[in-house]
């Protein structure tokens, strides 16, 4: 009975949600409801793109007349500030126009066309088309459209330009050792830093489309041979079932295609590091670039991903061996630290060691609130802070943390409203959360840790056991694109262990990770270094 | 099938939250118990429980007033029983106390002397109780040694146990936590042996001791001072026949009692010089290995007692010894084992005396013969107290120090 309420509740709106979709895709989407292709009259197919593109000011229509005796009207469309207007002036415009040719030369409808492809313009790229929805996207996506009168076909030129970012160092990435150069928003220099890096034909690029409006190019990179096909097949499927309107950032892509929507964590890496992808296409990964973002999509991610950094194989097994060792410890501060000293304080308060519990008993002498409730005021606060000064500009930044550290520290104390070992507690698992490499999964563990401090205010540590195991099982269950999440630690892998906490040398690590792929397998056979036998 | 996971949901939200924490305590409303003193009196209500109780905020800041006030307080209750007289303190305090920090537990002479045993129930049964508590033993009243104060450590409970803990280095007593307590009494020789603690004052002998050398000045503080001049002391050790207390062996007799019982690793044994000079050669225990070596002979039990032992030279004060040679070295090992034996044999007599075979002897017995061990078990008090005894020691000076020439001879 209560599901029938809930669908009565439900379907206007379900409905109203589909006619929405249909409204946008018959009056936006041209490709599926107009079919024209251009006619021989220059002044009709100019009409049809002024119609489409009416109040587009930044479509520029070039209208010229070539030939010797001038007498053939010609028009470039391209839009401004996507192109690169000298290619226009030099290699496409300048051709056309000096070359100087009798109209009789050319009786054959296709061969002014043929001819101006063939041997006159400079361009790289190009390619005749004579469907209206086809052109027009070319000239949306920064290509230039030549309409010569008497002739229904078209060419269509490569003029890509106008103002990109330039290469510079990743932000949310930084490393001490290591490349400089970040991904960027242009999908081409993105696959161009790629290649550079993976110097083999096997090094596979796929492209693809996906949202209605904003027709992104994404482009499926794997190296043949190493990647699992099936894996590659599964994300090839996945993604042409994306069916979206638009696509801003990898982001969304991510959430079209993963596998468990409603995990809280992750199942898709991502980075802005070219060696780093670069990194997961040679262990067998699949890289997803995404048009318009710097942020690239790894999948299958791995949980054991997301505490590893690019550095960890850029310094000394040794030393990263110690940070991996820092950073699980700190993994684990950030989940459970409030929630430990909420069970030791408030349900046992044997396990504390008896000056400890005093010096604990002492400062929260005089505070209002049980130690569950001073502990969620305290994480609140701090992640709001965390949060406004995230997004403020740095000049206003300043003020916050200024604010911050007198709420949170001196002045809730002196106020005896929480007492200074939670401020501690605070602290340190604030640090412990930015100790984690990957920012997605540090919201996580953050965005955990509010259950399992409700857990342990309620249960003890026999709540927060609890909490750990559902969390431990929920990992353990969960497949990125087929592969176990938790992998290598379940299911065990031997191989796998070698760069789990502990980052085996270089020529130790024979064997790709088999959990990803089992093609090639054999990733190197560098003897074992040593010095000279004489 | 949503309607049962809801369900589900609803009923565990409901578990969690409508149960409300039924044992939740947070720190604030706790009295930490840090110590805890029993003792007999007359009356209807015969256990007086004195404990210590942590006044945290006294230990907040070091800074302003804090100073002046003692970090705890001494609170007592009378009961018929150790818990019901732990009862009785809800009635006059606004937290309710907790004993898993409670570090050890003093016993009164006269509560000791009329059997434990039955407060001894409620310290095992209550889960609050660490099996790891210090049991200590009081020729005065608990509640005394409760109400002290020490010098350095402001919260005396903890202060004596720090001293217990060191007190494995200086051995004039040996310390008994709750669980060996506990095995010792029902073991074979259901004797059982507890560190003892004394408030003494030692302040007035001094004085009076300085006065005598001609070098002291005057005590002027008021009596009330005074108070807090007694000054705690661990020394000797208390033994009880199955549950009661029989008697306390001295500092010396105790360190028999360490060697006895293979403890006494890092005490030090001061023997008079050799060459029967005025002096002391001071050694200090390294290693000992030590065996029991039962025999029934007839009705007669023999026990005899092998050493082993290896020290150091710490201390010599004697004229021309010279202790580069060989013989020197042997002439001091002997002495140092003649002194070690006598020890050992006066701590026997001593427990002899008392009935107590607090050396564990009756295990020894057992395992060398289970079938004659059952006939004398009856009457294991009477047949300790008459055995025969024979000890050996054999010790070795392995180092000499820094110098070998005594600072005498210099």
């Amino acid at each position: 009975m209560r599901r029938k309420k809930l669908g009565r509740f439900f379907r206007p709106i379900l409905s109203l949600s589909i006619d929405h979709s249909k409204i946008a895709e018959s009056s936006l989407d041209h490709v599926s409801t107009q079919k024209q292709t251009l006619r021989s009259s220059l002044t009709h197919n100019l009409n049809l793109f002024k119609e489409a593109f009416q109040s587009c000011e930044d479509v520029v229509f070039r209208e010229f007349n070539i030939g010797i005796k001038q007498d053939i009207r010609a028009a470039i469309i391209w839009l401004d500030g996507l192109v690169d207007t000298t290619i226009i002036n030099e290699d496409i415009i300048k051709p056309l126009l000096q070359h100087a040719f009798e109209p009789g030369d050319f009786n054959a409808e296709r061969n002014l066309i043929a001819f101006f492809r063939d041997s006159k313009l400079n361009t790289a790229d190009i390619e005749e088309k004579e469907e209206i929805s086809d052109l027009i996207d070319s000239v949306l996506t920064g290509d230039c459209v030549i309409l010569i009168d008497g002739y229904s076909v078209s060419l269509v030129s490569s003029a890509k330009g106008g103002e990109l970012r330039s290469i510079s160092e990743p932000v949310t990435e930084a490393v001490v050792r290591g490349p400089r150069q970040g991904f960027t928003e242009n999908i081409r220099t993105n696959t161009s830093l790629l290649r550079r890096i993976v110097k083999t034909p096997q090094l596979k690029l796929e492209s693809f489309k996906a949202g209605t409006l904003t027709k992104t190019d994404l482009t499926l990179a794997y190296i043949k041979g190493i990647a699992n096909e099936k894996i590659v097949e599964e994300v090839r499927l996945r993604i042409r079932r994306i069916n979206v309107d638009s696509i801003l950032e990898s982001a969304y892509v991510e959430e079209l295609i993963e596998d468990q929507p409603y995990s809280p964590f992750p199942q898709i890496a991502h980075t802005e590091r070219p060696d780093k992808a670069a990194a997961e296409l040679l262990e067998g990964r699949v890289i997803i670039l995404v048009d318009g973002t710097p942020f690239v999509l790894i999948v299958p991610a791995l949980f054991i991903q997301f505490l590893q950094s690019s550095e960890d194989y850029y310094e000394r097994y040794p030393m990263a061996f110690a940070i991996r060792i820092i950073r699980y410890v700190f993994f684990l501060m950030a989940l459970l630290f409030p929630s430990v000293y909420i069970a030791a304080t408030t349900y046992h308060q044997e396990t504390l060691p008896t000056q400890l519990l005093i010096s604990i008993a002492g400062a929260h002498e005089g505070v209002p609130f049980p130690a569950f409730f001073e502990a969620l005021l305290m994480e609140i606060t701090f992640e709001a802070l965390r949060e406004a000064g995230v997004r403020l500009p740095r000049t206003v930044g300043q003020a916050v943390s200024i604010v911050g550290a007198l709420v949170i520290g001196e002045s809730a104390v002196r106020a005896g409203i929480v007492s200074p070992a939670m401020v501690i507690v605070v602290a340190v698992t604030a640090i412990a959360s930015f100790a984690i490499p990957a920012f997605n999964v540090a919201i996580t563990i953050r965005l955990l840790r509010f259950p399992m401090m409700a857990l342990a205010a309620v249960l003890g540590f026999y709540g927060i056991m609890l909490g750990l195991l559902v969390i431990l099982i929920h990992l353990s269950s969960l497949r990125s694109f087929g592969v176990p999440y938790f992998a290598p630690v379940a299911p065990f892998q031997r191989n796998g262990m070698k760069d789990m906490i502990f980052r085996a040398p270089w020529w130790k690590m024979k064997k790709r990770p088999e959990m990803l792929s089992q093609n090639n397998l054999e990733r190197q056979n560098t003897p074992k270094p040593k010095p000279p036998t004489t | 099938m949503t309607r049962k996971i809801m369900a589900c949901m609803i009923l565990l939200i409901a578990a969690l939250t409508v149960t409300a924490c039924w044992d939740r305590r947070e720190v604030d409303k706790l009295a930490i118990v840090i110590g805890l003193g029993v003792d007999k009196i007359p009356g209807t209500n015969p256990i007086l429980l004195t404990v210590q109780i942590v006044n945290p905020s006294t230990l907040q800041k070091e800074s302003g007033s804090g100073g002046q006030e003692l970090p705890f307080v001494v609170k007592t209750a009378q009961g018929k029983t150790v818990y019901d007289a732990v009862r009785n303190f809800a009635k006059a305090s606004p937290r309710s106390l907790f004993f898993s920090h409670n570090s050890i537990i003093v016993i009164g002479d006269h509560m000791a002397r009329s059997g434990i045993k039955d407060i001894l129930d409620y310290f095992e049964r209550d889960s609050q109780f660490r099996k790891t508590t210090w049991i200590l033993v009081t020729p005065k009243s608990a509640n005394e040694i409760m109400k002290a104060k020490l010098d350095l450590q402001k919260l005396t409970a903890i202060g004596i146990k720090d001293m217990i803990n060191e007190f494995h280095q200086s051995t004039a007593s040996k310390v008994v936590q709750r669980k060996d307590f506990m095995i010792d009494l029902s073991g074979k020789s259901s004797s059982a042996v507890a560190s003892k603690i004394d408030a003494i004052d030692e302040e007035a002998d001094v004085q009076r001791k300085l006065e005598q050398a001609g070098s002291g000045n005057r005590d002027n503080t008021s009596s009330d001072q005074k108070r807090f001049k007694k000054k705690l002391q661990l020394s000797g050790t208390a033994v009880f026949r199955k549950d009661k207390l029989a008697g306390y062996f001295n500092a010396a007799e105790s360190r028999g009692l360490l060697w006895i019982l293979d403890e006494v690793k890092g005490g030090a044994v001061v023997s008079p010089c050799p060459n029967g000079e005025k002096g002391n050669v001071v050694f200090l225990v390294n290693q000992t290995k030590r065996k029991f070596k039962p025999s029934f002979e007839g009705e007669q039990l023999k026990m005899h007692l092998e050493f082993d032992e290896e020290s150091i030279i710490e201390e010599v004060n004697c004229s021309n010894l010279d202790i580069t040679k060989p013989e020197t070295i042997k002439k001091l090992e002997s002495v140092q084992a003649r002194d070690i034996e006598n020890r050992i044999l006066k701590t026997i007599r001593k427990a002899q005396q008392y009935k107590c075979d607090v050396f564990k002897f009756g295990e020894a017995f057992y395992r060398n013969n289970p079938k004659k061990w059952q006939k004398i078990e009856g009457e294991w008090g009477e047949h300790f107290a008459k055995m025969e005894l024979s000890v050996h020691v054999a010790s070795h000076i392995r180092r000499v120090g820094m110098t070998t020439k005594a600072v005498k001879d210099w």
